[in-house]
């Protein structure tokens, strides 16, 4: 006999509202890489599907760009960066939210300003910072400015996960004789497991899409990151619509990759971030 | 108890949170993210408060004009606009974003199972997507005539006769709507990360009490998010001052400033008209009301302790 | 080794090093947003002839890449050699950081170097200069005449014919529509391309005027340029422009269309036929510009003649106080703007010389060189196209949006920039 069961058919329902919803909310994707696989010709049909399908966008794209260097330098500035906005972050969180140092407050709320500052107005007295280190044209001379807009994001987040989560654990460290770094790796860390994947992908991808500072950083076609190569497709004049829609799909699988294969963390974090008795 | 902590090793030397008078060593943690904030933030924006004194005309000389920025700036019709525009910006991405991210991140959380991966991806995509992308589609999608929107609504009898971004009166809300789309994602992934945090014996016990399905969510779990609201309420506001390469793309502020937002107006001081003075006056403006909506949030939220922390001594 | 050997040995060696230090490769840095590819044969045209120079251009889009990218760079002091350059704003902005050219141009082109370049180009160069300054800070590469290209074949397709009066342009336009073309494809949410319509429209009414309204000698609100504004809205009433033309941009979407023969007129300029140059696909419109031809706006109102030409400087390049240091930059720049580097960009196509004397060589059919001789024809007897002050050109574009879109009558509209202008000029 099979009936269908309630829950049956509201996991059912569900997943067709989702879907539906879905659909709706991929148009925009779907033109996005239906256009880097169209002729100019069709580029800017309004269909959302056209035939016939032609590779020869991304082609032009992989010619005309040396991507395989640009792409480590990406890498090794996003890696950078991200790595040290997760640790700096975190570490200034737990002195805001478990350590309750004095007068970190105060600088929560002033670092916070960072993200308040439009970034039009950063760029000009940061290329002077820099150009003043010898930075420009270097990695560090990205990593270090993103690393301090990317802190307060992330110092934000964790400190209000840290904030929410049960005191008894710190508590009992403290009572078993856990100095703050212990505390702090093996307590803090692991609870706000799930926040920290979250910075983490963040922080990727925002660095990654990130576009203005390196502009005004790299001025040598060697040291371009990916977020540079699109703007040859798109330029007043000499527009190819096609090849640019391909690049930037290029551009984004890496991070979509990285989601994908992160986002089970957040899974994981259930398991881990539980308290027992 | 975790078994780490019963065998950390070394006897600590440094004692939490009871003695907090004065263990200097301890701000160590917050040396870093000081260190990086005063070199590549503070300097930028006292540089840009002290541009804001100043105006220059194209001569090489700064002239010394005290608040003659401000007051040009607030008197300037175009600031009230961006204030309104920021506003209703503000007041409806913010919510329908956490609201709708909050819904699918539910759904998805605790409703699927093998697809679960593929709807937190699917969703997620505007999110990773390049403004530059965002802005030649959705402007093809509002495009009448011979946009995506017009090619699939004239099946159903609908003639477009205006492009939304064209007219003044709706440009900005279309503008919003893009934003939604875009960015809903990003609170869906903050609900998720706040979900796969949620303490599981908490929601048993809740279920054990009878909480089920829609009770559970609204009474239980809602509240126990509240980490990540209050996270999304901040980012959102200090985000919304922000906004600038969608807005600069699809309609670069018109038409005739009808959807003009901070980030385009201090662009277009600052690097068209090279009125560097006004730009940052304007900078300094953003800076200072995001600072004061911020510590107003800080202030009223924060003093709220979510129910997941009830035990705990403060 | 004795004395007389080593002496001699550390003279070579000192001659050497001086000798390989000065045999060493110089090297240009430039920043435009010219056409990477174009440019690239410009360079290596360059790079032939002179041996011990190396070029490296980098490429911005204008909007908002190029002019963050110089403002950041003026702000730190390092500005590359050569700068791409608008006439007027753009150039006056970076005033303080460019070198004058008067002299190192008379040096290599002769004293009366400024006779050959066109009337229009000239005035451009100035634009904005202060009172009493007569320096060059920007040396102009290409100039263009402006001008409405229709699609001759679908018009031949659709029986019309080139529109001689208003009431023409207007069947016309009709005509495409019912055909399920786009008229006059406007990217009206582009300042730039709102402005040439307009320029346009009021020197068909009173040659000269907008230029006469921005030296604050007649006013914005002159009968004339009324006539123009209100004429402007009719553009948008009438059908002329796409329905949605408020949020259309004429770049990458308008072009794209164009060139694939789904819009019967585009109000453009000389640079449209670069496109019969790029990489293949092209259309079997755009390919030798085989489906291409222009005519000048016709009269909008009764009385008036056909809209006269306006133009200017396309690209100018300007020599940055870091390139004055670099004797290298000089020379490229001059081969850029008036030799072997321009002689690349006429032969593809990228738009009409700023110098006389020049004309595309290469592969051009017989209907380019028309085209061509025509733009080369009506370039000097173009009108000025090209804004002295940003917050004008701004003040216009406000106005224009505002009267299309409804929003604000033709007086006031103009009045707003009438403001403008009179603040403009009492900065100076």
């Amino acid at each position: 006999m099979r009936t269908l069961t309630r829950p049956a058919l509201r996991s059912f329902v569900i997943h067709a509202v989702l879907f539906l919803v879905l659909g709706i909310w991929m148009v925009p994707q779907v033109y996005m890489i239906s256009v880097g696989l169209r002729t100019p010709a069709q580029a800017f049909d309004p269909q959302l599907f056209t035939w016939p399908v032609t590779f020869q966008n991304f082609a032009t794209v992989i010619r005309d760009n040396p991507l395989g260097g640009i792409f480590l330098n990406s890498l090794i500035v996003t890696v950078a960066t991200v790595a040290i906005v997760v640790a700096v972050a975190s570490l200034f969180a737990f002195a805001c939210a478990i350590l309750k140092l004095k007068g970190t407050m105060f600088l929560y709320a002033t670092l916070l300003t960072t993200l308040m500052v439009p970034l039009a107005s950063l760029v000009l007295p940061l290329a002077i910072l820099l150009k003043n280190f010898g930075w420009v044209n270097t990695y560090i001379g990205l990593i270090l400015p993103y690393s301090a807009l990317g802190v307060p994001f992330g110092m934000v987040i964790l400190k209000a996960f840290m904030e929410d989560a049960p005191k008894e654990l710190f508590e009992a460290a403290r009572v078993d004789g856990c100095n703050a770094w212990q505390t702090y790796w093996h307590v803090a860390l692991p609870l706000v497991r799930p926040a920290l994947v979250f910075v983490t992908i963040w922080q990727f991808i925002v660095t990654w899409n990130e576009f203005f500072l390196a502009l005004i950083v790299l001025t040598k076609s060697e040291m371009k990151t990916l977020t540079i190569v699109p703007m040859q497709y798109s330029g007043l004049y000499m527009a190819n619509p096609g090849a640019l829609f391909a690049v930037l799909t290029i551009i984004a699988i890496p991070l979509i990759l990285l989601y994908v294969l992160v986002q089970r963390a957040f899974a994981r974090g259930l398991l881990a971030g539980a308290v027992k008795g | 108890m975790h078994v780490d902590t019963l065998h950390a090793g070394r006897p600590a030397a440094i004692a939490l949170r009871r003695s907090r008078a004065f263990n200097p060593t301890l701000y160590a943690f917050a040396l870093p993210a000081t260190l990086l904030f005063v070199v590549f933030i503070a300097y930028p924006i006292v540089w840009v408060a002290g541009q804001s004194v100043y105006t220059k005309s194209n001569a090489a000389e700064a002239i010394f004009a005290g608040l003659g920025n401000y007051r040009s700036v607030l008197t300037d019709p175009t600031f009230w606009i961006v204030v309104r525009n920021m506003a209703l910006w503000g007041v409806i991405t913010i919510p329908v974003q956490m609201l709708v991210g909050g819904l699918l991140a539910y759904f998805i959380e605790r409703h699927t199972n093998a697809l679960r991966g593929f709807f937190r991806t699917m969703f997620f995509l505007p999110v990773v997507t390049s403004v530059s992308v965002v802005s030649l589609v959705w402007v093809q999608i509002y495009a009448p005539y011979y946009g995506i929107a017009q090619e699939y609504l004239k099946h159903v009898g609908i003639v477009m006769t205006n492009s939304a971004i064209g007219d003044p009166k709706t440009a900005i809300y279309a503008l919003i709507v893009v934003n939604i789309w875009q960015w809903t994602g990003f609170s869906m992934l903050m609900y998720i990360a706040g979900i796969a945090n949620l303490p599981s014996e908490v929601l048993d016990a809740a279920r054990i009490d009878g909480a089920r399905g829609w009770r559970l969510a609204v009474h239980v779990i809602v509240p126990m998010l509240a980490p990540a609201t209050k996270s999304l309420l901040l980012l959102g506001v200090i985000g919304t001052l922000q906004t600038f390469p969608i807005v600069h793309l699809m309609t670069g502020g018109g038409p005739n400033r009808a959807s003009e937002v901070f980030g385009t107006f201090i662009f277009k001081q600052s690097f068209v008209l090279g009125d560097t003075g006004s730009g940052a006056a304007l900078s300094v403006i953003v800076l200072v009301v995001a600072l004061v909506l911020s510590l107003v949030q800080i202030a009223l939220l924060g003093a709220r302790l979510s129910p997941a922390a009830k035990g705990r001594a403060s | 080794m004795n004395k007389k050997q080593l002496l001699a040995v550390s003279a070579i060696t000192i001659a050497l090093s001086s000798g390989s230090a000065w045999a060493q490769e110089k090297e240009v840095t430039v920043w435009s947003w010219f056409v990477q590819s174009t440019m690239q044969k410009s360079i290596a045209a360059f790079e032939k002839t002179h041996p011990d120079i190396k070029v490296n251009y980098t490429y911005y889009n204008y909007s908002p890449e190029y002019v963050t990218a110089l403002k950041a760079a003026a702000a730190s002091g390092s500005l590359p050699d050569v700068i791409g350059l608008q006439p007027g704003s753009l150039t006056q902005q970076y005033r303080d950081n460019l070198e004058p050219v008067n002299e190192r141009a008379a040096k290599e082109w002769g004293a009366d170097w400024a006779e050959k370049v066109f009337p229009v180009n000239r005035k451009q160069m100035l634009m904005g200069n202060p009172a009493g300054d007569e320096n060059y800070y920007i040396v102009p590469q290409e100039s263009q005449v402006l001008c409405i290209w229709y699609n001759r074949k679908l018009f031949d397709e659709l029986k019309i014919a080139v529109p001689k009066t208003y009431e023409e342009l207007k069947a016309a336009s009709k005509a495409l529509t019912d055909a399920g073309h786009i008229p006059m494809f406007q990217g009206a949410a582009d300042g730039w391309q709102n402005e040439n319509v307009f320029l346009m429209l009021a020197n068909q009414f009173s040659p000269g005027i907008v230029d006469k309204a921005q030296a604050g000698e007649t006013p914005w609100t002159a009968p004339e340029l009324v006539s123009a504004m209100k004429a402007w809205k009719g553009l948008f009433d009438d059908g002329v422009f796409q329905q949605g033309a408020l949020g259309a941009h004429a770049y990458p979407t308008g072009a794209q269309l164009f060139a694939q023969g789904k819009v019967g007129m585009m109000a453009l300029g000389s640079w449209w036929m670069q496109e019969s140059k790029f990489p293949p696909p092209l259309s079997e419109f755009v390919q030798s510009m085989d489906g291409f031809d222009f005519f000048y706006m016709p009269p909008v109102k009764e009385g008036n003649k056909a809209s006269p030409p306006v133009g200017g400087i396309d690209i100018g390049y300007g020599l940055t106080k870091n390139g004055g240091k670099n004797d290298a930059a000089w020379t490229f720049l001059a081969e850029l703007t008036n030799g072997v580097g321009l002689q690349e960009a006429l032969n593809d196509l990228n738009d009409l010389p700023a110098f006389a004397g020049h004309q595309p060589k290469g592969d051009i059919t017989e209907h380019v060189k028309q085209l061509s001789a025509r733009f080369m024809e009506d370039l000097p007897k173009a009108e000025n196209q090209r804004f002295a002050s940003p917050a004008v050109a701004e003040a216009l574009d406000n106005a224009l949006a505002g009267v299309a879109a409804g929003s604000l009558e033709a007086e006031a509209a103009l009045a707003t920039v009438q403001t403008a202008t009179e603040k403009a000029l009492a900065a100076k």
